[in-house]
């Protein structure tokens, strides 16, 4: 599968969330960490998102396939498909599904919410998919709040 | 004659935590060290227990997850020290890893859990 390889510098740059207001849009999470989920979760509803949760790349592509989304926050490493396998099974699944819904996805724009310390990231080629912005976990809720708020609110 | 008390939880991280419980009427910061009181002890097992057997890589995706849970929570040494054990691990190579610095910082974690955990608890119970 194609990826193309980004510093974390090179992703700063390509966010586009200054662009556009998120608020009243329906946004899904997918974290295997509870807490880390609880977290951006109610720091999206405390902006009037409406926010649908899972906890892995399974359940992300069952909640994809069924419902339409404004925006995907996605945790970059997970146990099972991480989120680069979880975009590229899920495009490689709606390619190959007839059901007309799911086009209603189609160029959904998603943010990756990491914790990695690497300082590089992946980012898989898709149509469906296409990346926006760079949430870090590392640099703490205050920060993460200020950034979330800053193009949510 | 006066003490120093040490804090070992950022006080602005429960407020901020606050004020999201109070946008979004849940209670977040109960929540949130319910999930960490009852999940961390059996994660300092956990780290030890695979410590023990050698098994760095597993050691360092706890510590990962300890890193972000902690940081929630407004942990701060407890999310530094997982991050400079994660962090230890994952930037040399299996056969460099200083194993006895490992040691040391999972010893530090697991001594300085308790007073963490007794100060988010009392945080915690605030209104």
């Amino acid at each position: 599968m194609l990826s193309r390889t980004f510093t974390k510098m090179e992703l700063e740059k390509m966010s586009e969330l200054d662009k556009k207001k998120y608020e009243g849009l329906k946004i899904l999470v997918i974290d295997d960490q509870m807490q880390d989920v609880v977290v951006m979760k109610a720091l999206l509803e405390s902006t009037g998102c409406q926010v649908d949760v899972g906890f892995d790349g399974e359940v992300a592509i069952e909640l994809l396939s069924q419902n339409q989304y404004d925006l995907l926050v996605i945790d970059w490493n997970m146990p099972g498909l991480d989120a680069g396998e979880t975009l590229q099974f899920a495009e490689k699944y709606f390619e190959e599904s007839r059901q007309s819904q799911l086009k209603n996805i189609q160029s959904l724009p998603y943010v990756v919410y990491s914790g990695s310390s690497k300082d590089r990231l992946d980012i898989p080629e898709t149509n469906y998919f296409r990346y926006i912005d760079l949430w870090e976990k590392s640099h703490g809720l205050i920060e993460l709040t200020k950034k979330v708020t800053k193009y949510v609110a | 004659m006066s003490t120093i008390e040490v804090q070992w939880i950022n006080r602005e991280v429960i407020e901020t935590l606050r004020g999201l419980g109070e946008k979004t009427g849940k209670n977040i910061v109960g929540q949130l060290i319910t999930l960490y009181v009852d999940s961390t002890p059996k994660a300092l097992t956990d780290i030890q227990e695979k410590l023990d057997q050698g098994a760095m890589e597993e050691v360092a995706q706890i510590a990962h997850s300890l890193k972000s849970s902690s940081g929630n929570v407004g942990a701060e040494q407890m999310s530094e020290i997982s991050a400079s054990i994660e962090e230890a691990i994952c930037d040399s190579e299996d056969e460099n890893v200083d194993v006895s610095s490992v040691k040391g910082m999972v010893a530090e974690l697991v001594k300085i859990y308790e007073p963490t955990s007794v100060e988010l608890k009392s945080l915690g119970s605030v209104a």
